[in-house]
């Protein structure tokens, strides 16, 4: 197998780069930024789970399930805090939260 | 054992037990209270005294632990030597009588529960000052009894005298704590240790270099002790002070915390010799103010003023001992003048309140109805005063006569000289106001009636003047230095000097005589000289007039400058952060996007100065 | 070096993971985005199981395909947002654009100055060291114990957070409340009122 470590690490970087150039873009739908977060921590997981292949060791997996359930906290409070936005103001774009500004 | 700390503890229960106890409780029992405090106080030093007296000691008593950081321990405890012991004993043999003659003196006054709580408490932080184990236990006890003092001072604080004076006298002694606080900073800095046991080990070895430390702790020290005892410059609280109770005066201002100061300088008596000249200055200065302490008194027209001032010249007298390193004979005329003047200021209390609260010397005029008590104790006070033979002041004074005599140094015989001359102003002065208070002419017809509470304190204070001239060897103990026998003190030296203090009091009696009018008063003699005194005197022309006023001025000339800073210093500083912020404020969308994307330019420059730095 | 079937699994495997990526972020529809995400889960599962990760690659697919993505899901049936159609990404927006090219480059070349000293394939060929289920939970409750616990915490957090952000009671329901029946009294009913003749009464 020719492939090694290397290419996993430029996989995960891409996809990292891919989530936070989607973070920086998203306007209209908040959704489409919690997705983009997803997108980042699975780069960062490819990245984890690569070198503990590469170093032989089981710690790289471990933490990487860590993030795996602190993704799935961010997400779920990510989605209730959207909703209860929603809910107060009809709307959805990230555009309209502005309410830290002034 | 068990006798120390009841002794120091009796004054503060009694004081918090009469602050505890409620409206409910008739304000005549309460005051009752700390006046059982302070018996029980005096009966359980009486061990303390059995055990100690006589014989010389230092022991420490624990109690409890305060900071305690690896290297660095404060631990409070108690400190007994000889000198901390006379101190008790002077504290509780007047603060016993002091409390009981507050409770005539007080009888009419509305507050006078709160009075003698006040008294109580002032008596517990002066008796923990002098027991105190460490300088910072020391330093409590001079914050302690400067509050009560203050206090004490402005107890009567619907009227505009007492609350000035006392402010005058906290703002005052702030420089003396001020200084006290940095003594014992650099005293720390320089033996390491905050306790006299420690201290007094690491004293014993001279410490090489660290001159100029040393004699900055040393002036502190001097300072601090110079405005407690109101030195001269520093004078100024103590004749305002004046304006408080009169027990207040006999009690504070006449025995014990004026004396704080002498007390301090007795402590750190092994430090002072270790650096030179300061003892040399506490001399002059001690003697310097004697001679003035005795003009000012003989210029003053207040009864209470006038022992201001003459406490003024005995703690100079005490000062120049200081310096002189004779340690017993200063704690011997420290135990004497305590017990003479305050008795004087009990008399002179009891005085004022016949002629109904009237201070002025040349309207008191009893002009021969003489009540027997107030009399016999003023007679006693002065001839003790002024140092006649078999009276106490005579036995202290001549002792610190004679070691300026001995000692045989220009500084030494220039004090000499000095307290000459204040001894014959003390005859002076003291006779002037014995006989225009006694011989005067009146208009007055009618004279209270002084009740047996206020007579019982003065007979008590009037034997003790007398005994205590007898009992100084005993308490002292034999270690301090000699102690001759009282009688053998008869010697011709001390002829001289009780024949200056005569040759006053006869210039005084012939001088201020009932029928003559030759020297009415100095005012209308020599009225320059004497607004001189009076004007600049005070010490109030100094510091109100110079000092305010040139400051005054000067911070209105400094106000243009402080435009001008302010304007390109703090104003524009402001302006400049306002304007900023204006423009940085754009960067603040309020959008999540805009936010990453700066996050994003930040993870840029962030990497390429981490590549930049490795390769 | 020959070129071997795993490989073609990377090749082909990563080339879909980026594609769906783009595609999560790029679609018009969030719905179309959010199945994507799924396909890129799938994907990345697979190449999970490629780095000897097996475990790791179903917690994946079981957790983020069947819990997160699918809340995702859920959630966006219940906005009832008329206008559905949002315009995509512009991913042409040219300063960002270049800035995330420039921090990828900038990675790969940290990342490549970093891993100088290392092996060009993996450090051990046969990989069995990690990557079995039995292996990660001997260690998960031994050395990472209380950082489990922590974790258990974390998501106890997370669920009593989005249950108090989205409650609320809807007062139009009628219930019937027991605690208030059973605690009525008397005078929370029926006052008495003294009625004098000619006065009347006034509530």
């Amino acid at each position: 197998m020719t492939v090694g470590i290397t290419h996993f690490l430029i996989l995960g970087l891409m996809l990292f780069t891919i989530g936070f150039g989607g973070l920086a873009l998203t306007r209209r739908h908040a959704v489409r930024s919690l997705i983009a977060l997803e997108i980042m921590f699975l780069g960062v997981h490819i990245l984890f789970i690569a070198f503990a292949r590469y170093h032989s060791h089981v710690h790289g997996q471990i933490i990487s399930l860590f993030i795996l359930a602190v993704a799935a906290a961010e997400a779920a409070i990510g989605l209730a805090l959207l909703v209860a936005f929603f809910r107060t103001s009809q709307k959805m774009g990230l555009k309209d939260m502005t309410e830290l500004k002034e | 054992m068990i006798s120390v700390y009841l002794t120091l503890f009796f004054p503060l229960i009694g004081a918090l037990v009469g602050v505890l106890l409620t409206k409910a409780v008739p304000q005549n029992l309460r005051v009752l209270i700390p006046v059982a405090g302070m018996i029980l106080s005096v009966l359980a030093s009486g061990p303390m005294f059995l055990e100690f007296l006589d014989r010389p000691f230092t022991k420490t008593f624990p109690l409890f632990d305060w900071i305690a950081l690896g290297q660095f321990h404060i631990a409070w405890s108690l400190y007994l030597d000889t000198t901390s012991l006379s101190m008790i004993f002077v504290i509780l043999l007047v603060s016993l009588p002091v409390h009981i003659y507050s409770l005539g003196y007080m009888a009419n006054d509305p507050k006078k529960a709160r009075f003698m709580n006040l008294l109580s408490l002032f008596t517990f932080m002066m008796l923990f000052l002098v027991m105190a184990g460490t300088t910072v236990q020391l330093f409590v006890g001079w914050e302690g009894i400067g509050l009560c003092s203050y206090l004490l001072i402005g107890f009567w604080s619907e009227k505009d005298g007492p609350r000035r004076a006392s402010l005058k006298a906290l703002l005052m002694n702030r420089w003396g704590d001020v200084l006290l606080l940095l003594a014992f900073v650099g005293i720390f800095w320089l033996y390491g240790t905050f306790s006299f046991d420690t201290l007094k080990a690491a004293i014993a070895h001279p410490l090489e270099g660290e001159k100029t430390l040393s004699l900055c702790v040393a002036l502190c020290l001097l300072g601090a002790a110079v405005v407690k005892s109101a030195q001269i410059g520093f004078h100024t609280w103590l004749q305002d002070a004046m304006e408080g109770p009169t027990p207040v005066s006999a009690l504070i201002h006449a025995a014990t915390l004026v004396t704080a100061g002498i007390f301090l300088l007795l402590r750190f008596n092994d430090f002072l010799e270790t650096v030179p000249y300061v003892l040399d200055i506490t001399v002059l200065l001690g003697a310097g103010t004697a001679v003035f302490g005795g003009v000012m008194a003989l210029l003053n027209r207040d009864l209470k003023r006038i022992i201001a001032y003459s406490t003024c010249s005995q703690l100079g007298y005490m000062m120049t001992a200081v310096g002189l390193k004779t340690h017993s004979a200063t704690l011997f005329h420290l135990m004497t003048h305590a017990f003479f003047k305050s008795l004087l200021f009990l008399g002179a209390g009891a005085l004022i309140f016949m002629m109904k609260g009237e201070k002025d010397i040349t309207r008191m005029g009893f002009s021969g109805r003489w009540p027997l008590v107030p009399y016999a104790s003023m007679l006693v006070g002065v001839l003790s005063l002024t140092g006649m033979p078999f009276f106490a002041g005579f036995f202290s004074k001549e002792f610190i006569f004679e070691f300026l005599w001995h000692h045989q140094s220009t500084v030494s015989l220039t004090a000499l000289g000095l307290l000459g001359v204040a001894t014959f102003l003390t005859g002076l002065y003291s006779l002037r106001f014995f006989l225009r208070v006694f011989h005067g002419e009146s208009s007055r017809k009618t004279i209270e009636k002084l009740g047996y509470i206020w007579q019982g304190p003065l007979v008590f204070l009037m034997i003790m003047s007398v005994l205590i001239g007898y009992l100084g060897k005993t308490i002292l103990g034999y270690h301090l230095l000699f102690l001759p026998d009282p009688l053998s003190m008869l010697t011709s030296f001390s002829l001289l000097t009780v024949a200056v203090g005569l040759l006053g009091m006869g210039l005084g009696g012939w001088v201020y005589r009932p029928s003559s009018k030759v020297f009415e008063d100095i005012k209308s003699k020599i009225p320059s000289l004497y607004h001189a005194f009076v004007q600049y005197g005070s010490g109030d022309f100094f510091y109100s007039g110079v000092c305010v006023r040139e400051f005054r001025k000067r911070t209105i000339e400094a106000l243009k400058i402080d435009t001008l800073l302010d304007s390109w210093g703090p104003l524009g500083l402001s302006r400049g952060a306002a304007f900023l912020h204006a423009w940085i404020k754009k960067v603040q969308t309020g959008y999540l996007y805009h936010y990453v994307s700066w996050m994003l330019l930040g993870l840029v420059l962030i990497l390429a100065y981490g590549i930049w730095k490795v390769h | 070096m020959e070129f071997t079937w795993g490989d073609a699994l990377f090749y082909g495997m990563s080339f879909v993971t980026l594609c769906c990526a783009m595609g999560a972020l790029l679609m018009q529809n969030v719905v179309h985005g959010i199945l994507c995400l799924i396909g890129a889960f799938f994907n990345a599962a697979g190449l999970f199981i490629l780095l000897n990760a097996e475990f790791l690659a179903f917690v994946m697919i079981i957790v983020y395909v069947g819990a997160v993505a699918l809340l995702f899901l859920f959630i966006l049936m219940t906005f009832r947002i008329q206008d559905n159609k949002e315009r995509q990404v512009s991913f042409y927006k040219k300063p960002v654009f270049y800035g995330g090219l420039i921090l990828l480059s900038e990675m790969i070349f940290f990342i490549e100055g970093y891993l100088q000293g290392f092996r060009a394939g993996f450090l051990s060929e046969s990989g069995t060291g990690a990557g079995n289920t039995h292996l990660i939970g001997r260690v998960l409750y031994t050395h990472y114990f209380l950082p489990l616990q922590l974790l258990g915490v974390i998501l106890l957090v997370a669920m009593i957070v989005s249950i108090v952000l989205l409650w609320y009671e809807d007062n139009r329901v009628r219930k019937q409340k027991i605690k208030n029946q059973v605690g009525v009294q008397a005078k929370d009913r029926l006052t008495l009122h003294d009625v004098l003749s000619r006065k009347g009464i006034s509530f």
